[in-house]
């Protein structure tokens, strides 16, 4: 089934809109400014048989030109918003035309839904290498990039078809229906924002409203306007929200999906948005688990639910979770609506042996599986080593490090081995202080009150800031340069690290 | 006058938060904190906010975490001391 005005439910029905709090367009009317949309792509050049790039800000603009390419059937790669810092990738060359929708920020005359040329600039894309003719990546893909946070970034390859499917999947456990009011504050140009939230949304007939460049006073503002029953978000935008609220009963729940929420912060979370459903899902898989509205367990505030329908799980025996009480392990997924594959930037086609086996996607995380089919999520599995004997999580390192005064933002990586396991280096980025001293030695000792003896970093390194990508993570690729990893452009495989040691200079 | 004051105050605190990419005495304090002008990122606005409560011992009650009031320095100064006005008259 194609995704078209035809298949979207909210098309249908009245009173249902797309809004990004500038514009706001009623479905039952979208006809027209797509049917104006398709011609302004043709008159373009864009011909639905060669792929595209389309740089897609959270905005109605942007939503309906993505919808407009999916109508079309076209290959279409998401690409990030240009960054506020460093140089932003070239766009891959089997891609014809870079579709950029202007930012909703940007000083400028209002854009128009009916006239495309005021939100929307097409760009050939310098040293395009068109693909075979008859190559199946030419028509109804999806394409997005991985967060890449250790080697080559690639593209993850979805069909539109199984993508819709891994979207309705979600539908009935995410608890929406057409009353529901969804808030979209994270981006529509990855997984979580496109596959759980907006393409859900859509095929219920829900109102969707999405806010570009998301922080606390524009969250806030389209909250008042707008009145969510829905809001997506990411544990630091529920940080960021948790303060003395005034009425928020319009709120039936929020979905949280990213890394935990602190086990504090679920309470207070919970009194603001009514209830915390959590998520997992992956760039590769669409959603994996998620938690129901209606349950009522213990563990709602350590899980992220059981798996959706037709999803399997397994865990493989890893030697970090031997000691480990209950069935952990690392997190295996087979899941009926995955991607197709990984290509690379030419648009050829990378092995997926590394990732897959008997189609049993390797997520590389470490995870427990509960008596009652919940998943609870350890942390990644390059994100956690042995020390002493003892197994040591990353994020806990990290999380520790946070609450030290004066950091703002901290990340370890592993490098080389000591006699007690790996070596773990932190990079602590200083934030604005009160003063507080943060050099390396008070960091120490800082930690000293926080942690337990064996996983304390061998060395901390104050820094002014840690190296970010696009996507808003730590660039750990960077840290690992900076660590002085041996080797560090050839990343292998993290299991294999975990068991052959340090990359070796071949 | 204590609205420049409260400017020139206002501009260290938003010079520490930018991580001190700018320098205090560069900031111009009509030009937008946002995409237009200073594009403070969402940690940054976060910050700043905690910043300026504590500096001024305010607190931004939910009808004042708008983006009127944070558009510049000159408005936010201007909130602060209508914030302050108001807490001392219920002294």
């Amino acid at each position: 089934m194609r995704i078209s005005l035809e298949t979207l439910p909210a098309t249908r029905l009245p009173g249902r809109v797309l809004s990004d709090g500038r514009l706001t367009l009623e479905w039952s009317l979208a006809r027209e400014p797509l049917r104006i949309l398709d011609t302004f792509l043709t008159e373009s050049g864009v011909v639905p048989h060669d792929p595209v790039a389309l740089e897609c800000p959270n905005s109605v603009p942007g939503a309906l030109t993505l919808l407009a390419l999916l109508s079309r059937g076209a290959t279409v790669a998401l690409l990030p918003l240009p960054g506020r810092m460093d140089l932003a990738q070239p766009p891959p060359r089997f891609l014809r035309q870079l579709l950029r929708v202007r930012s909703p920020h940007l000083a400028g005359p209002p854009s128009s839904l009916l006239e495309p040329a005021t939100f929307l600039e097409v760009q050939p894309i310098q040293g395009h290498r068109p693909l075979p003719v008859d190559s199946p990546l030419r028509r109804g893909r999806l394409l997005l990039r991985t967060s890449g946070s250790l080697g080559t970034p690639k593209l993850v390859v979805h069909t539109h078809e199984r993508l819709l499917d891994n979207a309705r999947n979600a539908v009935e456990r995410l608890g929406l229906d057409a009353s529901d009011r969804v808030l979209l504050p994270v981006p529509a140009a990855h997984m979580f924002g496109l596959g759980a939230a907006l393409l859900p949304a859509l095929l219920v007939g829900a109102s969707v409203e999405l806010i570009e460049g998301t922080n606390l006073l524009r969250y806030l503002e389209h909250e008042r306007k707008f009145r969510p029953t829905v809001s997506f978000l990411t544990p630091n935008l529920c940080a960021m929200l948790l303060r003395p609220r005034s009425t928020t009963v319009h709120y039936r729940h929020i979905v949280v999906a990213g890394d935990k929420l602190p086990p504090e912060a679920f309470e207070q979370t919970e009194a603001i948005f009514r209830r915390v459903l959590t998520l997992y899902g992956s760039t590769e898989l669409g959603v994996i688990c998620a938690m129901a509205a209606a349950e009522a367990t213990a563990s709602r505030r350590t899980t992220v639910g059981r798996p959706l329908p037709g999803v399997g799980l397994r865990l493989a025996a890893r030697a970090e979770t031997a000691a480990l009480a209950g069935d952990c392990g690392e997190l295996l997924c087979a899941h009926p609506f995955g991607f197709a594959g990984y290509v690379d930037d030419d648009g050829v086609p990378l092995s997926t042996e590394d990732t897959i086996a008997d189609k049993w996607y390797k997520t590389r995380d470490l995870a427990r599986l509960h008596p009652d089919g919940s998943l609870e999520i350890l942390g990644r599995s390059d994100h956690a080593t042995k020390r002493d004997g003892r197994l040591v999580m990353l994020s806990e390192v990290e999380r520790a490090l946070c609450r030290l005064p004066g950091v703002e933002r901290a990340a370890v990586v592993l490098r080389g081995e000591t006699s007690r396991g790996r070596e773990m280096i932190a990079f602590v980025a200083i934030g604005a202080g009160d003063g507080a001293p943060a050099d390396a030695m008070t960091l120490r000792t800082g930690c000293h009150d926080l942690l337990p003896a064996f996983a304390i970093p061998d060395e901390i390194r104050p820094t002014a800031a840690l190296p970010m990508l696009a996507s808003g993570k730590v660039d750990r690729l960077a840290l690992f340069a900076l660590a002085g990893v041996a080797d560090a452009g050839r990343i292998t495989a993290p299991h294999e690290q975990e068991t052959h040691g340090p990359a070796r200079d071949d | 006058m204590v609205q420049q004051e409260t400017i020139e105050q206002l501009k260290k605190l938003v010079a520490e938060c930018l991580g001190a990419k700018l320098s205090a005495e560069q900031l111009d304090p009509d030009l937008p904190l946002m995409e237009a002008g200073l594009n403070l990122d969402s940690l940054a606005l976060v910050n700043l906010i905690a910043a300026v409560e504590k500096e001024f011992a305010v607190e931004f009650g939910e009808g004042m975490l708008n983006l009127e009031v944070f558009a510049n320095l000159r408005s936010l100064a201007s909130a602060i001391i209508a914030l302050r006005g108001a807490a001392q008259s219920q002294c």
